[in-house]
């Protein structure tokens, strides 16, 4: 049966078909086929013999062969001998002695399985020709002058299929030239580590010695948004269904405990019911700890009420984007995931959520697109009052959120955690202001040492600039 | 008691007060080069960060709201109604059709051509699905909560009331201002406003720029045309670079957090936990 090569992954495909069926590119008005299995079906003996007697040397193939997945997959190429051996064939008879296969020439640089799965290597395959990657291909491998590329041309090879820009079609990249060619601007990178192991040396050493002033100063910076958040909490009516959205896990959990904490703290004081539920996996565990930790700094009777099991988990709910909006049109049946703690009546209150939707919502977002995603597909179906407690680096981005209306409240940052712990009106303790204070203290020396070396920096290439 | 007081015993707590240690110091090392033990650590993270979904998604989705229900009553499919069908069998056919069609990647490629087509085919179904769900959610959710609420907040500052020490013109001609500098910044880039040079932008389609826009005007005129332009274009280039600055300090604070947090953690956290000090103790001799 004559076969159409795939010009994508090299695939034998049925000279009828329009698209390949290993890979699904368009081959319809692709060149004639290369291979024909009833030609080579009429000479097996020959062709075994030229391959017991002539093994192909690595990357001894001709410029018309394309290295198909039939020919690398055992499998196929025992179910298929004729079809094998007649490619082998082809390929010594059009090369003849041997070209050398160039880049340009080369088969396909992902396969094997879909694809997908097998990562492609170019320089393997440009250096030990089409059957480099597959170990069951039984193939010998000499060494061959012409082809086995020198060190100084793995290198160069691999610069050339790293460049993150391509290069303009029928244009030589310039390789040797800037190969050796150090950077003008690579001695900040090379500095990079001084950089790190000062800031971290001197954010530890401000955390061991820095002897912090006496508590009661100025106190962190808070922004606009975060009285709003803490008055939005303060006039909560106790048993009032409050929706906590938890979109961090552990690897943000340093600096959005801070955030976190005191919120989860103060709807507990207004003695809320909180229905906390996670879009991320590690949310929920992370949730529990948080919440675990402003339970036990409550002061007396609101511990008590917490025992009446004020907190509901919704636990995890994946889906995304997809799963979300379900929570503004029928959050019972989103929530909750998890029947291990949810009994009937926790159930009953969570219907109530469809009805007369959450008192408030809590939206507690490392990343900006989670608080984005809520306003967006949830609040315009419930329209709820929604509060956000963001990392720092969120608070830009949703912060015309708080300008529109759309946002009740905005705390972010650690310096938004510590101005809204100050506002909870309680006692704080010894270890927790101690805390703080270190926080303090390595923040400003981590900023100030940042200063100075942005301002060496710009000194240095400044200077280096005016030097001929 | 809230499900949220039940935390792991002490011991348990200890232990993963020095399991964390372990793999922050295994990650850690990278800083000073890229070793075995920082590989280590990333794997360790990754894999049972993988793990630990699997299960989640088990424990709370797929058991006890698709198998657990589909086994307590096997012939629902017989008396079920439209909504349980929906809610039950759909959802597993549309996953057995996913887990094939990922499935069918991870075989041999088959001997018989064509024969992963149906397979690969029949997945892109709910991948569609949950595309086309993914893509109208998100796409209506921009126009209803991003930009129309955005355009008519921008619309209200503009025209509302001001607060008494900023006049509401001021507010209009800053909005008109800036706005109008970012777009001309965005479009024409830094060389607007330029005598000779030509729309930057890729979509531009003039081949001949400004000079043939202002051929037949007054060369005055045109000069102080371009004037305005390259001034109103600075304007937008350096709000927008104020705008960077802004988060990029908010990115400083926000990675000294989690930098500061960690270290804290190492300094303070682990020292005096019961663990770590009954292994201090041992070291020096002095038993628990």
């Amino acid at each position: 049966m004559a076969t159409s090569d795939c010009p994508h992954c090299g695939y034998g495909n049925p000279i009828s078909a329009q698209f390949c069926v290993q890979c699904g590119t368009i081959i319809a008005g692709q060149k004639p086929p290369s291979v024909s299995s009833g030609e080579s079906a009429n000479e097996p003996d020959a062709r075994d013999d030229d391959q017991e007697s002539a093994p192909p040397l690595n990357g001894e193939e001709g410029p018309e062969q394309q290295p198909s997945t039939a020919s690398s997959d055992p499998d196929f190429s025992e179910s298929r001998p004729q079809l094998a051996a007649a490619e082998d064939e082809t390929d010594e008879d059009s090369d003849g002695q041997g070209a050398v296969r160039g880049p340009s020439q080369a088969g396909p640089l992902l396969r094997g399985i879909g694809g997908l799965l097998e990562p492609a290597d170019p320089l393997s395959y440009i250096m030990s020709g089409s059957g480099a990657n597959e170990p069951t291909v039984d193939r010998p491998i000499a060494p061959s002058a012409e082809l086995a590329a020198d060190e100084e041309e793995r290198r160069d090879l691999r610069r050339l299929f790293s460049e993150e820009l391509p290069t303009a079609v029928g244009a030589v990249p310039e390789i040797v030239a800037s190969v050796a060619e150090p950077s003008q601007n690579g001695d900040g990178l090379q500095r990079r580590f001084w950089l790190e192991v000062i800031l971290l040396l001197g954010m530890a050493g401000a955390l061991l010695w820095w002897a912090p002033g006496p508590p009661g100063g100025a106190g962190p910076h808070a922004l606009p948004g975060l009285q709003q958040a803490h008055r939005q909490v303060d006039t909560l009516q106790p048993n009032s269904l409050v929706l906590v959205n938890w979109a961090y896990d552990p690897a943000t959990a340093g600096e959005m405990d801070l955030v976190a904490q005191p919120i989860v703290e103060h709807l507990l004081q207004r003695q809320a019911k909180l229905i906390v539920f996670s879009q991320l996996p590690g949310g929920p565990a992370t949730a529990r700890r948080v919440i675990a930790r402003a339970e036990a700094s409550l002061q007396r009777p609101s511990r008590t009420q917490i025992t009446a099991n004020l907190v509901i988990e919704g636990g995890y709910l994946p889906g995304g984007s997809a799963s979300i909006p379900l929570l503004g049109v029928a959050p019972a049946r989103a929530l909750p995931v998890d029947p291990t703690w949810v009994d009937l009546r926790e159930r009953f209150r969570i219907a109530e959520l469809g009805e007369a939707g959450p008192a408030l919502t809590v939206v507690i977002a490392a990343r900006a697109e989670d608080v984005r995603r809520w306003l967006e597909q949830v609040q315009p179906l419930n329209g709820g009052t929604v509060i956000a407690a963001t990392s720092a680096v969120v608070d830009p981005s949703v912060r015309p959120y708080l300008h529109s209306g759309q946002l009740a409240g905005l705390v972010s940052g650690w310096d938004g955690g510590g101005a809204y712990v100050r506002r909870l009106e309680r006692a704080r303790s010894v270890e927790e202001q101690a805390r703080s204070l270190r926080h303090a203290g390595g923040l400003n020396w981590g900023v100030g040492i940042l200063i100075v070396a942005v301002l060496l920096g710009n000194l240095a290439g400044l200077t280096e600039r005016r030097t001929p | 008691m809230s499900p949220f007081s039940n935390g792991l015993p002490g011991v348990m707590q200890d232990a993963g007060l020095i399991l964390g240690l372990a793999v922050s110091l295994m990650i850690g090392s990278y800083i000073v080069r890229d070793s075995f033990l920082a590989r280590l650590g990333q794997y360790v993270l990754v894999g049972a960060g993988l793990g630990y979904t699997v299960v989640l998604v088990w424990r709370n989705v797929l058991w006890p709201r698709l198998f657990a229900p589909l086994i307590a009553d096997p012939m629902s499919w017989q008396s079920v109604s439209v909504t349980g069908l929906l809610n039950l069998w759909l959802p597993l056919l549309l996953g057995v059709l996913m887990w094939g069609g990922g499935l069918e990647l991870l075989r041999r490629p088959p001997a018989r051509p064509g024969g992963r087509s149906l397979l690969r085919l029949l997945a892109a179904v709910p991948a569609a699905i949950l595309g086309g769900v993914v893509l109208g959610v998100a796409v209506s959710g921009a126009v209803q909560g991003t930009l129309w609420p955005q355009l008519s907040a921008a619309v209200a500052t503009a025209d509302g009331p001001g607060r008494a020490d900023q006049p509401t013109w001021l507010i209009r001609f800053l909005t008109l201002i800036i706005t109008g500098g970012v777009l001309i910044h965005l479009q024409l880039g830094p060389n607007a406003g330029a005598a000779g040079n030509g729309p930057s932008s890729p979509g531009s389609t003039s081949s001949e720029g400004p000079r043939a826009a202002g051929a037949g005007r007054p060369k005055l005129f045109r000069t102080v045309f371009l004037m305005l332009l390259r001034l109103w274009e600075g304007i937008g280039r350096r709000a927008l670079w104020l705008a960077a600055g802004i988060i990029f300090a908010r990115l400083v604070a926000a990675r000294f957090s989690l930098t500061l947090s960690r270290l804290d953690y190492l300094l303070f956290e682990i020292p005096r936990s019961d663990l770590w000090q009954l292994v201090w103790a041992s070291l020096r001799g002095g038993g628990p």
